[in-house]
């Protein structure tokens, strides 16, 4: 508890005071099936076939204010499934029997632009949606193409949108939706004049949505300029935790011997499955070769891979075919760690969020786990440090470690 | 506030400028490359999110010494032919230019995370493409300013290391920027702060020696669409060399600088 509570403290001021100015409208409910929610059959066969099974919370209670055409401001961070909630309710606002521009989404970067357009057309399959994606570059002709062949929702960047309203490329007569994605985000980038601009050339009646993981001063200027009598929806990401995972060290005095202490708990490794992070890439290759060569099954994943290996690895080591996988932080951002119950640190983490977030586990699936950290004479220091800003507790190995998994 | 299909804008369709080099001897020889870095930065934590590469690479399968792993029972395949191997053979060496670029960016990513110099030094390396550095430099920049804060000072001081390393040479960070420029138009249409951040890693580098503002001139004139976006540029290299105690430098170019000022 000690660590939540320093945790959420540390970066919490600010939490706590989002949460003063902004709370759930009163009423809204939590609808837990995609089923109860009416939505047409060809758009529920979509989201099945993507692959959703339930709703998520923020899917759970912003859907259907959006689809009985209410303006919402969702308080909501990426990984809540903000934009599958915006791709089934584009979808299922959007009329397919005419093929006019219905529902705009900005989005703050190409990226995030395109991501949106791909889940849009795949749970849209079903009722022949068309979606397209401005992201510029050498498309722009293709842009021009696609926008006149009739499309029902674009989704772009507020500088691109822009840019093809002023050319007439992109029309907005039919408008009636806009969803501003990752609001925060797009203002820190810069967009602010655009999105105004945008707001101005789209038709009265419109209907606005509002996503942001946080609500600072300029954002609720905007809520008050373009919606009306909004529903609020403050929906938190789970926080990260250290509590009921088990951490100690290891002192090595040489970085050679942390290979040594690795081969010796390999056994203890593969009891159930465990995830090995070095801090490079090239420290993973040559660490995943030094294993193999010792006849040691391993696995590793870096970014150097193409999508389809990376992919596989996954999937073997997801379905519990691997056992053991080397990694570094950056591609260990999309894997679920949490089902893994220990973590090694063969190279302490550079800071402190890279701790948590290597070992930490977020309350939904408040599992326990052993953590143990390699560390050499002078990382004892940095291992000091990420202790005590967590308030938490980490003791050197005992003996009898496997016990604790 | 007030709304309604807006009157009175100007109509007709964006003209993709062409990549032609024009002047300057640094650009001729790598320019045609770049159309390839239209897309450039694209995160690689995104690369996969929509279609899986159209080809196998061997990268992988190669690297592995033994076939105890379940991954490595996969068949090697056969190297994909380098689309660019009859353009520069000696310079891309065996790696054609989709992996050297993946690879380009994950290390990339991997610096922006943890910062630490002389591991992507060693990464540029391992790369042996110096034919490639220039590209290295524009999607360095790229990536860098796509970020959220842009990472402005992390990547002029990673250019600046390999600059000192002797790793990268000042034509291959003039090349870059010329490459990064051309695609600065269609580039902060999506990224507003690129024009003002790409001059302060320009500022940056000129200070560092890696630059001078006969190139900057080249880089002003490959933005040929937005008279506004060469000014920002601009203000913000001179800015930023004037806040790091810069003024011999300006002393030094004063022609040069006025050279650039002409282009605006």
């Amino acid at each position: 508890m000690a660590a939540t509570a320093t945790a959420a403290r540390r970066r919490g001021g600010v939490l706590d005071e989002e949460k003063m100015v902004f709370e759930t409208t009163e009423g809204v409910e939590a609808i837990t099936s995609f089923d109860a929610m009416g939505i047409k059959d060809d758009l529920l066969r979509g989201i099945y076939q993507y692959g959703f099974e339930k709703p998520s919370a923020i899917q759970q209670r912003a859907v259907m204010p959006i689809i009985k055409g209410r303006d919402v401001i969702a308080q909501a961070q990426s990984g809540t499934g903000k934009t599958s909630m915006i791709a089934l309710t584009v979808c299922q606002m959007v009329d397919t029997s005419t093929r006019e521009v219905q529902a705009l989404i900005l989005s703050p970067t190409r990226e995030l632009a395109s991501q949106t357009e791909k889940v849009i057309l795949a749970i849209g399959d079903f009722i022949n949606i068309q979606a397209h994606a401005c992201i510029g570059g050498k498309s722009v002709g293709e842009d021009i193409r696609k926008l006149e062949n009739g499309v029902h929702v674009v989704s772009g960047t507020p500088g691109r949108v822009c840019d093809m309203i002023k050319r007439r490329t992109l029309r907005t007569r039919a408008i009636k939706l806009l969803v501003l994605d990752e609001s925060d985000e797009m203002l820190s980038r810069g967009f602010k004049d655009q999105i105004y601009d945008v707001y101005r050339y789209l038709p009265p009646d419109l209907q606005v949505v509002l996503i942001s993981a946080t609500l600072p001063h300029e954002i609720l200027e905007m809520t008050t300029k373009f919606m009306t009598d909004p529903v609020k929806i403050l929906v938190k990401r789970d926080e990260l935790t250290l509590e009921g995972i088990k951490q100690f060290f290891v002192a090595v005095e040489r970085e050679e011997w942390k290979f040594d202490t690795l081969c010796d708990l390999y056994d203890t490794l593969t009891i159930t499955q465990a995830v090995i992070f070095c801090n490079t890439k090239r420290k993973v290759d040559w660490l995943t070769e030094k294993m193999r060569g010792y006849n040691f099954t391993v696995s590793s994943m870096h970014g150097d891979m193409p999508q389809r290996e990376r992919d596989a690895i996954m999937a073997e080591f997801r379905s519990g075919t691997t056992r053991v996988l080397i990694t570094t932080d950056v591609w260990a951002r999309g894997l679920d760690v949490q089902q893994v119950s220990l973590v090694i640190n063969y190279d302490l983490p550079n800071n402190r969020e890279l701790y948590i977030h290597r070992i930490g586990r977020s309350g939904r699936f408040g599992r326990k786990g052993v953590a143990i950290n390699f560390v050499k004479n002078d990382d004892i220091k940095i291992l000091r440090d990420i202790e005590q800003y967590y308030s938490t507790q980490i003791d050197e190995m005992p003996m009898n470690v496997a016990d604790l998994i | 506030m007030p709304r309604g299909d807006g009157s009175g804008m100007q109509p007709g369709g964006r003209v993709q400028s062409p990549m032609t080099s024009k002047s300057s001897s640094l650009n001729t020889r790598l320019l045609p490359q770049g159309t390839g870095g239209l897309m450039g930065g694209r995160s690689a934590l995104l690369q996969g999110s929509g279609n899986p590469p159209a080809r196998p690479s061997n990268f992988i399968s190669g690297a592995e010494p033994t076939s105890q792993s379940p991954i490595s029972s996969k068949p090697v395949y056969a190297p994909p032919v380098p689309p660019v191997a009859e353009r520069s053979p000696a310079s891309t060496g065996r790696l054609n230019m989709d992996e050297l670029r993946k690879k380009t960016v994950a290390l990339l990513e991997e610096y922006f995370s943890i910062r630490l110099l002389d591991e992507a030094l060693m990464c540029v390396e391992e790369l042996k493409s110096p034919g490639y550095h220039p590209e290295f430099v524009k999607e360095a920049i790229s990536l860098a300013l796509e970020k959220s804060p842009p990472c402005v000072e992390p990547v002029a001081q990673l250019l600046e290391h390999l600059l000192a390393k002797k790793v990268l040479t000042s034509i291959d960070i003039g090349t870059g920027c010329l490459l990064y420029g051309s695609l600065l138009d269609d580039i902060a249409i999506d990224l507003p702060k690129a024009p003002n951040n790409f001059g302060e890693i320009m500022g940056k580098l000129i200070l560092a020696e890696g630059l001078d503002f006969k190139v900057v001139k080249e880089v002003l004139k490959k933005m040929e669409e937005e008279e506004m976006f060469r000014k920002t540029v601009l203000d913000a290299v001179l800015r930023t060399i004037s806040s790091s105690a810069g003024q011999n430098v300006l002393d030094s170019q004063a022609s040069d600088i006025e050279a650039c000022q002409s282009v605006l």
